[in-house]
């Protein structure tokens, strides 16, 4: 098996069908809708805060299996990472994806399921299906873009 | 595409049915016969660019290599020699068309350029309370400029919408395009589903109320010479790429009343009578749309394509494109959760087939398939509003071209059945 048959015949199908966290919450502090303008893949995200912290996340994906895997492993492992820590988790990812040498480990610790990916490496035209959920978490979390529910 | 009511003519072919085979087509199109990941090229991505025979690409050569000047102005041998085939092109395009002449053919970088040319100019004769009706089913670039332009004027911009099949749903037109409305643009085949406008009666339903209608035909240009007379359109607008020409280049054909009456869009050298300090005159007809030096070796590129078009046996290759389409639809309908977005018949239709795979996301079956060379597009294909009228987020799209074969079907259907068996 080769190509992109052996990415899905991977972890990411499993990642992908866990459908890990809920689509709502009852009182979220920010929300963020993101598109990928290529493929029309929307990933719609709710939050809760304690200061710069998750406490927890909620999102409804309408994209590929790549975007919902990686969607999954945002509702692992976001709760009780602050932003900072989620940005260093994404260019840890996006440093993979690339084949360039991260700063810091990979995978980073809490984000160990992010090596799934590994072999999305090679299809440079569907990293941005595993990168969208991480944009609509940190736009969620950035206080320039992320919409605050009053 | 069948030519029933297509306005496709298909008439003055050169060669004769009897020479005509795939394998005639396909040996002029030296790309066909590369590997992708192991696999013979199965290319059905046409909708989107589909590839030039070497006639064009000889005329391109041959342009770049004898001829290249700049056009109109040249007072040399080259220049003389560039114009002669710059407008030689025209020409071209003027036949595909059946337009009444060259001087109604305008070079743009492509549909999406000639429907903002279009917007942009019609735009300067509207005024506030004006209505545009657009169709809900448009690719983006014949759908978003109008909006643009209803936003920025204050126009009101009302929707044909769909049936369930994603076809044009035309019975309440003539409630939808009042006294009011100023313009209809339609699709003349759908790039999503296939199917073909029904143009004849929203002609008529424009000519009642006194409506232009402009046309994006970058799903029907491909499929054989048309006749915009006896559609009796306003405006049509086409992309070379889709047409085995090369990238770059279209044609927007403007009918001639309705372009003297046009004022210019860009402007610039090339479009201009004269030019002082104090103001401009510009040139009439088609010469004012083309500001600067316009794509002159796609354009020549683009009217080897069409004559290349116009030489094919149409009537021959409709019917093996019939029986390909009626095998790929035969085909589509035996794999289990998958439901084809468009019209199910054979006839009447552009080869153009979109489906969607319950539990299978467009994006995944794409990838997928190409590990077999079986080449797809996946996603919204530019018709946003059309998915969101029909439930869909993504689709997977075959779009078949002259040179498509069985064996591409074939190839097709026997790598989605792996692919649906790896995804599930």
């Amino acid at each position: 098996m080769n190509g992109a048959a052996e990415m899905y015949a991977g972890g990411i199908k499993e990642l992908a069908a866990a459908h890990t966290g809920p689509e709502s919450l009852p009182d979220p502090d920010r929300t963020a809708s993101v598109d990928n303008p290529f493929c029309g893949d929307r990933v719609d995200l709710q939050l809760a805060l304690e200061g710069d912290r998750v406490t927890a996340i909620a999102q409804r994906v309408r994209g590929c299996m790549l975007c919902e895997a990686a969607a999954n492993v945002l509702a692992r492992s976001a709760p009780g990472a602050s932003r900072t820590e989620i940005e260093a988790a994404r260019d840890s990812l996006q440093a993979m994806l690339r084949g360039a040498k991260a700063s810091g480990e990979w995978p980073p610790q809490g984000w160990e399921a992010l090596a799934g990916f590994e072999p999305v490496r090679r299809h440079k035209s569907r990293h941005g299906c595993v990168l969208l959920p991480f944009a609509a978490l940190l736009e969620a979390l950035s206080p320039a873009t992320g919409c605050p529910l009053d | 595409m069948s030519q029933s009511g297509t306005g496709q003519s298909g008439a003055d072919l050169a060669l004769p049915e009897a020479d005509w085979s795939p394998a005639s087509l396909r040996a002029q199109f030296p790309i066909l016969h590369r590997q992708v990941n192991g696999h013979a090229l199965h290319y059905l991505d046409n909708a989107a660019t589909t590839f030039s025979p070497l006639r064009v690409q000889e005329a391109v050569a041959g342009f770049e290599n004898h001829s290249r000047a700049n056009v109109q102005r040249g007072m040399h041998q080259l220049g003389v020699e560039a114009t002669d085939a710059f407008e030689a092109a025209r020409g071209s395009a003027a036949r595909y068309l059946n337009a009444a002449s060259s001087e109604e053919i305008i070079f743009t970088s492509g549909t999406t350029f000639g429907v903002n040319l279009a917007a942009h100019c019609l735009g300067q004769l509207l005024r506030t309370g004006d209505e545009i009706v657009v169709s809900v089913a448009e690719h983006h670039s014949n759908f978003v400029p109008w909006q643009r332009l209803c936003e920025r004027l204050g126009l009101q911009m009302k929707l044909i919408p769909v049936q369930a099949s994603g076809s044009l749903d035309l019975d309440g037109l003539e409630t939808l395009v009042t006294e009011r409305c100023r313009l209809v643009a339609v699709s003349h085949v759908s790039n999503v589903t296939g199917s073909v406008t029904d143009l004849k009666t929203v002609s008529r339903v424009a000519r009642r109320r006194g409506a232009l209608l402009f046309v994006d035909g970058a799903q029907a240009a491909p499929h054989g010479p048309l006749d915009v007379q006896a559609l009796d359109v306003d405006c049509y607008a086409f992309s070379s790429h889709k047409c085995y020409g090369p990238t770059g280049v279209g044609v927007l054909w403007v009918r001639d009343a309705v372009l003297q009456t046009l004022p210019p869009f860009l402007v610039g050298g090339g479009m201009i009578e004269r030019v002082t300090c104090e103001g401009t005159r510009y040139l009439h007809g088609n010469r004012r749309f083309e500001a600067g030096t316009p794509p002159l070796v796609q354009a020549v590129g683009l009217g080897a394509a069409l004559d290349w078009l116009m030489e094919l046996p149409w009537p021959a290759i409709r019917r093996y494109e019939l029986g390909l389409t009626t095998r790929l639809l035969q085909g589509l309908s035996a794999i289990g959760g998958l439901s084809l977005v468009g019209e199910r018949q054979p006839q009447g239709r552009a080869p153009i087939f979109s489906f969607a795979i319950e539990g299978c996301h467009s994006h995944d079956v794409c990838q997928i398939l190409d590990d077999y060379g079986v080449a797809l597009r996946g996603g919204h294909h530019c018709a946003q509003p059309l998915m969101d009228s029909l439930g869909l987020t993504a689709t997977s799209r075959a779009s078949l071209a002259v040179f498509n074969t069985r064996e591409d079907v074939e190839a097709l259907l026997h790598a989605l059945q792996r692919t649906v068996e790896l995804l599930r």
